[in-house]
C-alpha cells in the first residue's frame, strides 16, 4: 500500500503535474523519499514576519481554498489583531496561528492510533482516516493548535489542523498561505536560509524592537514555522518556552508500562496460586462440605 | 453442624444490579483498554469505541444510583461497612496463605455479611467509581483546549484509577470464579446467579452473618 502510494505521488511529480491536478485528497500522503526538497537536516520552513502582517486574512482565505475548509468550519490557519499591541507607529500587530510542526511533537507522542506523524520532510502529518477523535493532541498541544470537529456529545469527532500543505511543498510550489501573502510576512525556504533571513531581520527590527525576536529556532528543538516576534511570545498568547508536559506524560511512560507489568505479573502469581491450591486441595478429600454430595 | 442448607444472600434486584454493572464494566474496559494496546487501536479509528465507551459510562453511573435510591438502607449499611476496619480484618489477612494458597477453609475467621477480602474490592469500587466517574466526564466536556492541565490530569488520574480497578477486577474474577476452592464450592457466584450461598460455605466466609441467619430461622 504505502509503496504505491509512494510511487504514485512520485509518478505524480515526475510528470510535473500542475497544482491543478493535485487536489487536497492527497493531504496528508507521505512525501516521496527522494523528493528534491526532501532534507531533514534543511528541511522546507516557514517564517511569519509580524512586522510586515498588516491583517489582511489573504492567507487564511488561501488556505480554504486550496484545502476546501467551508466557511462555517474553523480555518487551519488564522490572523488575528493583537489586542493592545501596536507597532511604535500605533499599528496594530497581528499574529498568525497554525500548526508549528514541532520537531520535537507532543501530538505524535500521546496519538494513540498513529494517525499523527513526522514525515522524512520534518512537518507533523495527520491521516484522518486514522483519527479516533480522542482529542489528546488537541490538550497536550503547547500551542493549543489541534482542533475537533464533529458531534460533542457522541465524540464522534476528527482532528483537523494546518497539514504543511503537504501536497503544494512536495511538488515544488509554495503553501497556500505563503503564496497569498501581499506583503512577504509569510517566505518560505530551506530552514538554514530561512534562519539566517530572520536573524537579520531581528537585528535590524531590534533597533526600535529590542524586545523582538526569532521564535522557534530551538524551541522544542525546532519549529517548521518560525515567527519574527515584535514583542515577547506572551503577548502573542505564545508560551515563553514551549515544552511538552513532562509531568503529564507520566500518564503514557509510566501508569501504563507498569499497568502491563503488574497485570502480567497478577496473572503469573495467580497461575501459580491455582496450581498450588490445586494440588493442596487434592490432598484434602472434600468433606461434607462438597455441594455436589446431597 | 454439618448439615447443608442454603442461605439467602443476595437479592434478585442486588444480582441484576450487579450484573448489569459488571457488563458496563466490562464494555468500558475493552473500549478504554483499546487506546492502549498498540495492536488494537485501529479498532478505536473513527470513534466508535468511544461512543459504545459512553453509553456503557451511562450505565455504569445510573445503575448504583438506582440501586442505591431503591435499597436505600442495606446500601448505606454496607458502604458503611465498607468503611469499617479493625483487628478481624487483620485476622483475615493472616488466614489468607493458609487459606488461598492450602485451600484450607478452616483458617478463616469469623467474619460478617462482607468479608475482608468482599469489602475490599467494594471500598476499592466505592473510591475509585466516582474517580473514574469524574475524570471521564471532565474528559467527554472538555473537547477543547481550554483548560489543558484539566484534562491532562484527568487522564492521568483516569488511567491510573482503571490500572487499580482492573488488577483488583482480575482477582475479584479469579477468587470468585476460578480458584479450585471456589469451583468446587459454587461461593460467591453461585449467591450472584441464583443468590444463594450453601450454609457450610457461607460458616467458613461469613461465620457471623451465618450463626444470624440460622438463628433467625429458628
Amino acid at each position: 500500500m504505502r509503496l504505491n502510494r509512494r510511487d504514485f505521488i512520485k509518478s505524480l511529480s515526475a510528470t510535473a503535474a500542475t497544482p491543478l491536478f493535485i487536489s487536497p485528497a492527497f493531504i496528508n500522503r507521505e512525501l516521496s523519499d527522494d523528493s528534491p526538497h526532501k532534507s531533514s537536516n534543511n528541511p522546507v520552513t516557514i517564517l511569519f514576519d509580524s512586522s510586515r502582517c498588516i491583517g489582511c486574512h489573504e492567507c487564511e482565505k488561501a488556505c480554504r481554498e486550496w484545502n476546501h475548509i467551508p466557511q462555517e468550519n474553523q480555518s487551519w490557519t488564522q490572523v488575528k489583531p493583537i489586542t493592545g499591541l501596536t507597532k511604535n507607529n500605533d499599528e496594530q500587530l497581528f499574529g498568525k496561528y497554525q500548526c508549528m510542526h514541532c520537531n520535537d511533537a507532543a501530538c505524535i507522542q500521546v496519538c494513540p492510533t498513529g494517525a499523527l506523524s513526522r514525515r522524512p520532510s520534518g512537518f507533523v502529518a495527520y491521516d484522518i482516516g486514522k483519527c479516533s477523535g480522542c482529542g489528546y493532541c488537541m490538550q497536550f498541544c503547547p500551542f493549543k493548535v489541534p482542533f475537533m470537529e464533529g458531534n460533542v456529545i457522541t465524540g464522534l469527532q476528527t482532528m483537523h489542523k494546518c497539514t504543511f500543505c503537504q501536497d503544494r511543498i512536495a511538488i515544488g510550489l509554495q503553501a497556500a498561505c505563503v503564496e497569498a501573502c501581499p506583503t512577504n510576512a509569510l517566505m518560505q525556504g530551506n530552514r538554514d536560509d530561512i534562519i539566517n533571513i530572520g536573524k537579520a531581520r531581528i537585528a535590524y527590527i531590534n533597533k526600535e524592537y529590542p524586545d523582538a525576536i526569532l521564535y522557534g529556532e530551538n524551541e522544542l528543538e525546532g519549529l517548521q514555522v518560525i515567527y519574527i516576534l515584535m514583542k515577547s511570545p506572551p503577548l502573542y498568547s505564545l508560551p515563553e518556552s514551549p515544552e511538552i508536559p513532562a509531568a503529564t506524560l507520566v500518564w503514557k511512560d509510566l501508569i501504563q508500562p507498569l499497568g502491563f507489568i503488574s497485570a502480567g505479573l497478577l496473572i503469573l502469581g495467580l497461575g501459580l496460586n491455582y496450581l498450588i491450591a490445586r494440588s493442596q486441595l487434592g490432598d484434602k478429600e472434600p468433606t461434607d462440605n462438597n455441594p455436589e454430595r446431597k | 453442624m454439618g448439615t447443608i442448607q442454603e442461605i439467602q444472600k443476595y437479592s434478585k434486584a442486588a444480582r441484576i444490579f450487579h450484573w448489569v454493572h459488571a457488563a458496563a464494566f466490562l464494555i468500558l474496559s475493552l473500549t478504554g483498554i483499546l487506546l492502549i494496546i498498540e495492536p488494537l487501536t485501529f479498532m478505536a479509528i473513527g470513534g466508535w469505541s468511544r461512543l459504545i465507551h459512553r453509553i456503557a459510562a451511562i450505565v455504569f453511573i445510573l445503575a448504583p444510583l438506582i440501586e442505591l435510591l431503591t435499597n436505600k438502607e442495606t446500601s448505606i449499611a454496607a458502604i458503611k461497612t465498607a468503611f469499617k476496619w479493625g483487628k478481624e480484618d487483620l485476622d483475615w489477612v493472616m488466614a489468607m496463605p493458609g487459606y488461598y494458597f492450602m485451600s484450607d477453609e478452616t483458617v478463616l475467621p469469623p467474619q460478617d455479611e462482607m468479608n475482608t477480602v468482599q469489602k475490599l474490592w467494594f471500598l476499592c469500587l466505592l473510591i475509585l467509581g466516582p474517580v473514574l466517574v469524574i475524570t471521564g466526564i471532565l474528559m467527554w466536556i472538555l473537547r477543547t483546549p481550554v483548560a489543558q492541565p484539566v484534562f491532562q490530569l484527568s487522564i492521568l488520574v483516569h488511567d491510573f484509577a482503571f490500572v487499580v480497578v482492573f488488577l483488583m477486577f482480575l482477582i475479584h474474577l479469579y477468587l470468585d470464579v476460578i480458584h479450585p476452592l471456589t469451583r468446587i464450592r459454587g461461593g460467591s457466584l453461585k449467591a450472584m446467579t441464583h443468590g444463594t450461598v450453601i450454609g457450610d460455605f457461607a460458616r467458613t466466609h461469613n461465620q457471623r452473618w451465618y450463626e444470624r441467619a440460622i438463628y433467625k430461622k429458628k
